[in-house]
């Protein structure tokens, strides 16, 4: 061991050992906050455990390929076929149908509560969005059914049903419109006041400065929220399970009837199948596939998010 | 000369709508070829708050006019008046005159966003758009109604601020990816980009390393050939190295700003007119 050059005489009165055992308390407290967190994380990982495991059974009956490619979904019938692509096409359509809704409304909403409004108009409208983000679902399908359909599309579309992907998809799009409009402005409000001031003294006006500089610096923000109401559109169920129907059906007409994959795992659950049976384990590979899509989607949100920030010093 | 449309000449000068006004010691605004702005009893009020009391002050063209005073005594505020950028701060309000040539740019008649085409402004952290170096310098000129020729104004206004050499082969690449020094000559490439005719400067160098700051001003010296400066500073020996012209501003007990003195700035530092000036140089308060 080196000498301690300070150390000359070897002697020292400065006591530092403390209370050594006090790291002992730290580190069970340190291991309880750990477990708490992990609580979320088994969770995830016992539905995939769960998902996988039911659905593996599923394609030991049906192969994969005819689940994912077939064009007939007809598990609960006598002669069952488990084609999966008509339910993610009404899937696909609600989503899409919700995102020509919530996107531009979403957006402009959050354009002008970060932009233009005064701060009284915003104290009033913001709270009333976050008002909107929690109202139950099951009221907007219901909203969708006694409404939407009856005395907006009806007259528009004499040929409409009782139930149609229309309906349900303006539905799911009033409801994620909060989430576009929330994320949205706070990408907008992120970015610093510097850049407006820059803009405007370059002698842009005020909506210049919002659509060419503002929304810009915002948008990898704003395509994180789009993407993730994306995501909520497609996993929305009771709406579906309300207004869009229970026909699972490849279909390029939105004014009929569809069944998305949370709608047919509703109908199931609600129904009375053998559990264990090849409809009851179709559940699952549905589910699964649900699950990836989402994942999906979320992984790529964040990609986007981290590759295209602009790093503000 | 018209601000209140579209890109009006700049030798248009009517000089008609203009009210006469006794100046004290300072020539009749407008009359003046050398004077580019005038302020006349210039007051900004943030609500109740009496921020800058009756400003007179003559600012020379083609010349760098400083000014200087501890924090709080308004000289960004006064800044912001001459752009009208105290609009934006929903409390302001500005009174007074402010001659640009020979039409009160405080008036209900002119639009703001025509002003900020004329008086351009560099601020205190560089601040460019996240977008490429040339699209920073062609945006103010597209908002403008640019039609000539895009690379030849993008080299001519980077040459201008002595960025060229810097970022001549990487001018697709983000403005926000040069340094703090190259950040803010971006920024001034990009307000010479509207060809302006007066830049403010809200202490420009005071976000950056001394050699940055250096260039900065030789850069500020070199536009004052063809450009009428004004900056905001803190730093005393940069206002006396770069400026021709320097004011100090002080507070009173209501912490309200005002003018103590307005002098070529030699004199200024060697011979300043007021006690309180000579204090604040001297170190004595401040």
């Amino acid at each position: 061991m080196a000498s301690n050059p300070l150390a000359s005489d070897g002697s020292s009165d400065l006591d530092l050992s403390g209370q050594v055992a006090h790291g002992i308390g730290e580190r069970v407290i340190g291991a309880l906050l750990f477990a708490c967190g992990m609580v979320s994380i088994l969770t995830t990982v016992g539905i995939i455990v769960i998902l996988a495991e039911q659905a593996f059974e599923f394609f030991r009956q049906v192969p994969l390929p005819s689940f994912l490619f077939g064009t007939s979904w007809t598990a609960l019938f006598k002669t069952p076929a488990y084609g999966v692509l008509p339910l993610v096409a009404g899937t696909l359509w609600i989503t899409l149908i919700a995102l020509l809704v919530a996107l531009p409304l979403g957006l402009l909403s959050a354009m002008y509560l970060s932009e233009y409004a005064s701060p009284r108009a915003r104290n009033i409208i913001k709270p009333s969005l976050e008002l909107l983000a929690g109202v139950p679902t099951i009221v907007y399908g219901f909203f969708a059914v006694t409404f939407i359909r009856p005395e907006i599309l009806k007259p528009l579309f004499p040929k409409i049903g009782p139930f149609s992907a229309l309906a349900a998809g303006i539905a799911v799009g009033i409801m994620i419109i909060p989430l576009v409009a929330s994320l949205s402005e706070d990408a907008l409000r992120s970015v610093p006041r510097s850049l407006r001031e820059g803009g405007l003294a370059m002698g842009a006006t005020r909506s210049e400065v919002s659509w060419q500089v503002v929304a810009p610096s915002a948008l990898s923000g704003i395509v994180a929220s789009f993407i993730l109401a994306a995501s909520r559109a497609i996993g929305e169920t009771m709406i579906v399970a309300l207004a869009a129907g229970s026909k699972a059906q490849l279909s390029g007409n939105p004014l009929e009837p569809m069944q998305t994959m949370t709608g047919f795992i509703v109908q199931v659950f609600s129904g009375d199948v053998v559990a264990g049976s090849t409809p009851y384990l179709s559940l699952f590979a549905v589910g699964l596939l649900l699950f990836l899509m989402t994942l999906g989607l979320n992984i790529f949100s964040q990609w986007v998010v981290s590759r295209f920030r602009e790093v503000y010093e | 000369m018209s601000l209140t449309t579209e890109r009006a000449g700049i030798d248009q000068i009517t000089g008609n709508a203009r009210d006469a006004i006794g100046a004290g010691v300072l020539p009749e605004p407008g009359t003046d070829r050398n004077v580019v702005i005038s302020l006349r009893d210039l007051n900004v009020h943030y609500g109740r708050f009496h921020a800058v009391g009756d400003v007179n002050l003559d600012i020379p063209r083609n010349r760098i006019t400083a000014f200087i005073g501890p924090s709080g005594c308004g000289k960004s505020t006064v800044l912001r008046s001459i752009n009208r950028m105290n609009d934006l701060v929903p409390t302001a309000k500005v009174d007074g005159t402010i001659w640009y040539h020979d039409r009160n740019i405080n008036g209900r008649d002119i639009d703001p966003v025509m002003v900020r085409r004329r008086i351009g402004m560099v601020f205190q952290k560089p601040n460019p758009f996240p977008k490429s170096i040339a699209e920073n310098i062609l945006w103010g000129a597209k908002i403008n109604g640019f039609t000539g020729n895009k690379a030849e104004l993008v080299e001519s206004c980077l040459r201008r601020a002595a960025l060229w050499d810097e970022v001549k082969d990487k001018l697709d690449a983000s403005g926000l990816a040069l340094s703090g020094g190259q950040q803010q000559r971006l920024c001034i490439a990009r307000a010479l980009a509207n060809n302006p005719d007066v830049i403010l400067m809200d202490e420009p160098a005071s976000a950056l390393d001394p050699i940055s700051t250096l260039k900065i001003e030789d850069l500020m010296r070199e536009l004052a050939r063809n450009f009428t400066i004004v900056i905001v500073t803190h730093n005393m020996q940069q206002a006396a190295r770069v400026s021709d012209q320097t004011c100090f501003f002080s507070l009173n007990e209501q912490r309200m700003g005002f003018m103590v003195e307005a002098s070529p700035t030699t004199e200024l530092f060697t011979n300043p007119k007021d006690r309180r000036t000579e204090d604040y140089i001297t170190g004595r308060f401040g």
